[in-house]
């Protein structure tokens, strides 16, 4: 149970820094920024403008949420190293792997603040210009918050052992990566390629995780009907991958020097 | 919890640490801390000292295990390093300590008493106790982006009190603090000591060790070159200085005293100071009676804690 409870300290702890942070709070208004913004794009008949206006107010969702949640957790870990803010902590009687997953959850945390923030703005847009909700937003934004959680957990464990623009530069590209991954490997298998390079596709084809999996936002827009199975699936999916990395990030960090 | 154990005998023990870093392009390795072995019983203060580059923050990094050693091992309370549950017992306080800048003095020691394992009222009358005893209970609220020096060395004090351990381990506790705040912490020490507590210190302020500390430990280049109780250490150099006036330069005198392992240092007009070990300090009277000089004053030259690292260290 002290586990537990250290890691909701070192997450409280986290999460009150981030949210408190400037850069969060000029992070959020320029996501709201960006989301009035884009109902001012979508600029057409009623039906062509909610779907504009969906699409758009998503992509900022994303767009935003990542950032934030990347950056958080990239700068968590080696910036508590470099401030040297980690010694009273981990001098306590808490274990590596509680401090992880500790900072992990701050950061999951200020990210689900950002989303919050986001959501609401989104809602009253919504609520503004098709008179309801809908219901396909208490879906699609908690998916996006699990493909969140992924490239938080990914640039977390990446920042345990690269510095941290590397670290962030690394999370960036995989998460560009993890979102085209289908369509890239497709075109890469397409051409012809040596034994050593297919094995070689293949593997990062597995290896990467497939965030493109958790966006259901065509399904909102275009009104489509997903399967509970499949969300199910995906949720799963997104939960192994991120213990993984969590589980990653924590023998890391056990054996670094401090 | 920790009340109903026993307290072993030792609060620290160290055997045969040695911490060696690889350098860059380099085949041989630089050695940080060498062979230590280093026991501190339960209760008292001990000072560990040791000019910069000596290895003390690198043993205190080992000990709490932020660093592995290359060889040897170390126990907390019987409790082996690796173990977190070894530092259960353990406040520390960090050289200049740093926490969430964001963040109010509060807020922080809040946490760290949770992260101690305490909740409730207990954590409630614990974190109230120590902001007081640090003197930041005025301040509590004050975010510590906005704290002083002084005032987040405080709130570090606190931190690694409110857990209440039986074994502090402080780097450098009085940097940062104004010359109040260095009494205030001596007083505290003092107290904790009093307590039953063991607290293991590294500093720099020698005199300020010595009036506190019960033994201390002397570092120099990774190799512990000293330890015992200050009378222990200093003992060595310990001698008298007299101030004798003489009409004349008296080779004679000047003469025996050398014989005796002492020095002569004329300061003025038929006036100088003589020092020697306490050992001769009737053998010296005699002479000066004998060479018919006047003996102005005798003081204790005892060789302070400061004296005593520079030839150690030196």
């Amino acid at each position: 149970m002290q586990a537990l409870r250290n890691i909701g300290i070192i997450g409280r702890i986290t999460m009150l820094e981030g949210a408190r942070k400037q850069v969060f709070h000029v992070l959020m208004l320029f996501a709201v920024f960006l989301i009035f913004g884009s109902a001012s794009l979508a600029k057409f008949d009623q039906h062509v403008q909610m779907k504009m206006l969906n699409d758009l107010c998503l992509f900022c969702v994303f767009l935003v949420s990542s950032v934030v949640a990347i950056t958080i957790t990239v700068t968590g870990v080696p910036g508590e190293m470099e401030q040297k803010t980690v010694y009273p902590v981990i001098a306590k009687p808490v274990a590596r792997w509680q401090f992880i997953c500790g900072k992990y959850a701050g950061a999951m945390g200020t990210v689900a603040i950002g989303m919050a923030i986001m959501a609401a703005t989104f809602t009253f847009l919504q609520l503004s210009y098709a008179g309801h909700l809908d219901m396909a937003m208490f879906y699609v934004l908690p998916f996006l918050y699990l493909e969140t959680a992924i490239l938080a957990a990914l640039a977390l464990w990446l920042s345990t052992w690269a510095s941290w623009p590397l670290a962030w530069f690394l999370s960036v590209l995989l998460c560009l990566l993890g979102n085209l991954k289908f369509p890239l490997y497709d075109s890469l298998m397409a051409r012809p390629q040596s034994g050593f390079n297919r094995v070689a596709i293949n593997t990062l084809y597995h290896l990467l995780p497939n965030l493109e999996s958790f966006n259901f936002k065509d399904a909102m827009v275009h009104h489509l009907t997903v399967p509970n199975a499949y969300l199910w699936q995906t949720a799963a999916y997104g939960i192994f991958y991120t213990a993984a990395l969590l589980t990653l990030a924590s023998l890391t960090f056990a054996r670094k020097e401090l | 919890m920790k009340g109903n154990k026993p307290m072993p005998d030792t609060a620290i023990r160290i055997q045969q640490f040695t911490k060696e870093y690889p350098v860059p392009r380099q085949k041989e390795k630089r050695v940080a801390v060498n062979n230590l072995t280093l026991t501190v019983p339960t209760g008292g203060l001990f000072g560990f000292l040791g000019p910069n580059g000596a290895g003390k923050t690198t043993t205190i990094k080992m000990l709490l295990g932020f660093l592995p050693p290359t060889v040897g091992e170390a126990w907390l309370f019987d409790r082996p390093v690796g173990d977190d549950r070894a530092r259960q017992r353990v406040g520390y306080l960090p050289e200049q300590p740093y926490f969430p800048k964001f963040l109010s003095a509060l807020e922080v020691v809040k946490a760290h008493a949770g992260l101690s394992g305490l909740s409730g009222s207990r954590a409630k009358e614990r974190v109230e106790t120590c902001l007081r005893q640090v003197g930041m209970w005025d301040n509590r609220h004050m975010i510590l982006s906005k704290c002083s020096k002084g005032m987040t060395q405080r709130v570090g004090l606190a931190s690694a009190l409110v857990g209440d351990p039986d074994l502090l381990i402080m780097d450098e506790p009085s940097s940062g603090l104004d010359p109040l705040g260095r009494k205030e912490l001596r007083e505290l020490l003092t107290a904790l000591k009093n307590d039953g507590k063991t607290i293991f210190l590294s500093s720099h302020l020698l005199s300020e060790m010595e009036s506190v500390c019960d033994r201390v430990g002397v570092m120099a280049r990774g190799t512990l070159v000293a330890c015992g109780t200050p009378a222990e250490i200093t003992q060595a150099g310990d001698g008298i200085r007299v101030q004798i006036e003489s009409a004349e330069r008296d080779e004679v005198l000047n003469t025996q005293i050398k014989d005796w392992g002492g020095t002569v240092e004329v300061v003025g007009e038929g006036s100088a100071f003589l020092r020697v070990p306490s050992a001769f300090v009737y053998q010296v009277m005699g002479l000066l009676e004998t060479r018919r000089a006047r003996l102005v004053a005798v003081t204790s030259q005892r060789e302070t804690l400061e004296d005593a690292f520079l030839r150690l260290v030196g």
